[in-house]
């Protein structure tokens, strides 16, 4: 599922802010810094987002050539993110714990040495698996400032938006019924009209008119 | 009131735009005129969705919509939230879920596609992909437009209640007549002085008729 093939269900995001002079080599430098890298077994985080080619998510050597597509900017969203399934972690932290509390000769391990056993088997069993790899198609057409994101659910947006302001320090503000109003250039008098809209009710005969009424 | 506020309190506007393509699809068999983008048919087939806070009722077949459980759903107060529209240009053939809260479009199906070349098949899939969103963005703007004329309360949403009850519009060409009284958006209105011979009487007068 993509910009490039598959399945289109894509979230729409105006661009605010201009675009700075030069904005395809200074674009390139700061991708590259926010470019996705992998986790690794010694470290805490437990989840990593950054860019990726849309191409290919296992490439994150990014040029000009991998991100601009004419007037678009194609990139993926990619995020690992280590998933231990929780049986398998029961079973040998509870191994775990029964060798360390044997080897003391003691019956309960206090909350500290809990924590710390924690990690240890969390980073024995890193050490077996590969983390969990997501990636979203991102496709910008810098013409018209609109951000088309293959991904729907708003809590993968908030990551979005933070990594996105990140890089290129503009904003994204999502489609929405009053943000396409805004987009079609209402007139003064006509965005004042729409900012004051109540809601109507279609199931009753609430502001019917008279002219009207006497017609049926 | 900010930005997100403005964004959350009007995402009402969506679901009533998706109620005027029902009617109106109903009304004229699918033929719309969009300013701009010419003629074009707009169809809601497949799946309704309909909303009145937790009351939710969802409807699928070939043409749910056409089904009386879809305007009991609109007598009851409920409003469709989400639907699948199928959308014709000429030889373009689209066809997506629309979700009205937040103007979105999922599962967009687009007409077969000709170019081989990974780089070519994008920019085939990205025209297509704008070419039906400024079709949809022309029928948002049109709905817009009557939206925020004095002719919605007048005619327009009186026109859809008759067609929520039940009743014939007598009359449907006088909606059409009505759109040329309405400023279209992003334009200063015009200044009023005396109508042209033979336009269309002014909004209000109960011009729509139901039988």
């Amino acid at each position: 599922m993509g910009a490039l093939r598959g399945s289109i269900s894509f979230s729409k995001f105006y661009v605010r802010g201009e675009l700075p002079d030069g904005f395809r080599d200074t674009f390139v430098e700061r991708i590259r810094l926010r470019a996705f890298t992998p986790l690794t077994v010694e470290e805490e985080a437990d989840q990593r987002s950054g860019w990726c080619s849309i191409e290919n998510p296992l490439d994150c050597e990014l040029d000009h050539s991998k991100i601009f597509f004419n007037s678009y900017m194609n990139l993926g969203l990619r995020t690992d993110r280590w998933q231990i399934p929780s049986p398998l972690f029961k079973a040998h932290f509870g191994e775990a714990e029964r060798e360390h509390l044997a080897k003391r000769g003691r019956e309960k391990l206090g909350r500290r040495e809990k924590e710390e056993l924690k990690v240890v088997v969390s980073r024995r069993l890193r050490a077996q698996l590969l983390p969990v790899m997501k990636v979203i198609d991102l496709s910008w057409n810098l013409e018209q400032g609109i951000v088309r994101f293959w991904n729907q659910s708003p809590r993968v947006h908030e990551g979005l938006a933070e990594l996105f302001e990140a890089t290129f320090q503009l904003d994204l503000v999502p489609e929405s019924p009053y943000t396409a109003a805004r987009e079609l250039g209402l007139s003064e008098a006509h965005a004042a009209a729409f900012e004051a809209l109540k809601p109507t009710l279609f199931h009753t005969d609430n502001g019917r008119n008279p002219l009207w009424t006497s017609s049926i | 009131m900010d930005l997100v506020d403005l964004i959350e309190k009007r995402r009402f506007v969506g679901r009533e735009f998706l109620v005027w393509l029902w009617f109106e699809s109903e009304l004229f068999e699918g033929r719309f005129e969009a300013p701009g983008v010419g003629p074009c048919e707009v169809w809601l087939e497949g799946q309704i969705t309909l909303v009145q806070e937790k009351e939710q009722s969802r409807l699928k077949g070939a043409t749910p919509a056409a089904a009386p459980e879809a305007h009991e759903a609109l007598r009851q107060g409920k409003l469709p939230t989400q639907a699948k529209v199928r959308v014709t240009r000429g030889e373009l053939d689209y066809a997506f879920v629309f979700n009205a809260d937040a103007l979105s479009l999922s599962g967009v199906k687009i007409p077969a596609q000709v170019k081989e070349e990974s780089d070519e098949q994008f920019y085939e899939r990205m025209f297509l992909v704008e070419d039906l969103e400024e079709l949809f963005g022309a029928l948002y703007a049109d709905f817009l437009a009557l939206r925020l004329s004095t002719a919605w309360e007048s005619d327009v949403a009186p026109a859809i209640r008759a067609w929520v009850r039940g009743e014939v519009i007598a009359d449907p060409e006088a909606l059409r007549r009505l759109r040329k009284r309405v400023t279209p958006l992003g334009r200063a209105p015009r200044a009023q002085t005396t109508p042209p011979p033979g336009e269309a009487p002014a909004a209000g007068t109960g011009a729509l008729r139901v039988a």
